[in-house]
């Protein structure tokens, strides 16, 4: 089934990185394996050396700074984890929402938001949601470390700056500041959802001070549509309400989704004006979850 | 030091057991092929049926979708190991009871699954139950007398308890 490799278990990071800068273009790593093990299988990598990282300390914390009011979550942090932290629950109230539609509970189970992340399949619900909350990419190699954002990570479908002697060692997600409201929602005909929407709006004196968009599944990468962002600017939740439709349209102009067994290009773009303009309305409910 | 072959020492239900697999190996074939345990089934081979659902270290995994050196120091459920001296489980005997399967193909993962969702909330509310285990399909799509088959097993505990 999947063809023989050479199986290495450091139990330090510094054993890790030496693995995988002997072996730059044949290891691979292996945190949850929920990706992975398919490409496996279906001989879509190839895999001489597996680097199991599950042995080593620490990767596995999630920790809530108060001070610097950021979420960093291990390489070995499981969705589950995520969807069942009381921390990211009282911070992240989307990453809650989010993490608990993700796919199934036995994936949840298994794999890791690291491991998503560095996928970078299109298709899929963390990243869109990351790129809202500006989330940062920690990365180690035996040359040393660097902080990517996360909007430079990923570069293209399935590919990211993830050097191939580079492990992602955490994802730092900052809280967006006080005052903000927020909403991620998403189609899912099928495993992976086709379309999802984030968005966080800061609000000052009842208007919008600053508003971040983020459109998923629908380009290469997470997509910014900037230009609406700059709309946002300075409406009131009413007026907000009031343009969703017209905003969720301007932002589905901008999407490049492909045609495939989910949909047309037209019905992706109304999937993305419908879940956008909702979600506007959402964020800008006196109610709504802060972002 | 790399190898292409591990040693394992892990519980298979309930048993003390050590084995050599490849380190290539998927734990769904250690359990059927090597331990002849052929109650887990292989269906999509992608994460997405649940017909290969076990319980590892209580939690609910694919295991098309794991290595069978993962099993290391830990704990494995298999449907063959869910009933005890006493007889069957509750949930299996509120799926007979209740005609919650047809084909019988996804019922060993129903239940696996099912046990992970009782373990962790034993009183589930329908649309708990729904929510929980959408994750796994059932192709004769016999789902009402799964969720009722959940909600007597739940019952059935509840009795059990003095």
């Amino acid at each position: 089934m999947i063809d023989d490799f050479f199986l290495h278990q450091p139990d330090s990071l510094p054993g890790a990185l030496a693995l995988l800068a002997e072996h730059p273009d044949e290891a691979r790593v292996l945190a949850g394996g929920s990706e992975l093990i398919l490409l496996l299988k279906m001989r879509l990598v190839a895999s001489r050396h597996l680097v199991n990282i599950k042995k080593i300390p620490g990767l596995g914390d999630l920790r809530y700074d108060a001070e610097s009011r950021a979420l960093s979550v291990g390489a070995l942090v499981t969705h589950r984890t995520l969807e069942q932290s009381p921390i990211v629950h009282d911070h992240f109230p989307l990453i809650t929402a989010m993490e608990r539609q993700l796919a199934n509970v036995r994936i949840r189970n298994v794999g890791t938001l690291a491991g998503n992340v560095a996928f970078a399949e299109p298709h899929a619900d963390p990243g869109t949601l990351l790129l809202a909350y500006d989330a940062r990419v920690k990365l180690k190699s035996a040359r040393g470390e660097r902080t990517v954002k996360i909007g430079d990570f990923f570069v293209d479908y399935y590919q990211t700056a993830l050097g191939p002697d580079e492990l992602v060692t955490e994802i730092e997600i900052p809280a967006p500041p006080v005052n903000s409201t927020g909403a991620y929602l998403r189609f899912c005909p099928g495993e992976r959802p086709m379309a999802g929407a984030a968005v966080i709006l800061q609000w000052r004196n009842g208007a919008c001070a600053d508003a971040r968009l983020v459109l998923g599944c629908v380009a290469p990468t997470p997509l910014r549509p900037i230009d609406v962002e700059g709309a946002l600017a300075g409406k009131s939740r009413d007026d907000i309400r009031a343009a969703a439709e017209n905003l969720g349209a301007g932002a589905a102009s901008m999407t490049q989704p492909l045609e495939d067994i989910w949909g047309t290009v037209e019905y992706k773009r109304q999937i993305v004006k419908t879940l956008v303009a909702r979600a506007l309305v959402q964020a800008s409910q006196e109610s709504a979850a802060h972002g | 030091m790399d190898e292409t072959t591990v040693s394992l020492k892990f519980r298979l239900n309930g048993r003390e057991c050590r084995a050599e697999v490849a380190a290539s190996e998927l734990l769904i074939d250690f359990l059927r092929d090597r331990m002849n345990l052929t109650g887990t089934k292989r269906s999509c081979d992608m994460e997405i049926c649940g017909a290969c659902t076990v319980l590892l270290d209580g939690k609910a995994v694919s295991s098309c979708s794991l290595f069978a050196f993962e099993l290391d120091g830990k704990e494995v459920l298999t449907i063959e190991g869910l009933a005890g001296p006493n007889g069957l489980h509750p949930l299996q005997r509120a799926f007979i009871e209740c005609g919650g399967f047809q084909c019988g193909f996804c019922t060993p993962g129903m239940i696996l699954l099912a046990k992970s969702l009782l373990d962790e909330k034993p009183d589930p509310t329908v649309d708990e139950i729904r929510d929980y285990m959408d994750a796994n399909l059932c192709r004769c799509t016999g789902y009402q007398m799964i969720i009722e088959s959940i909600q007597r097993a739940a019952e059935l505990a509840r009795e059990a308890k003095p």
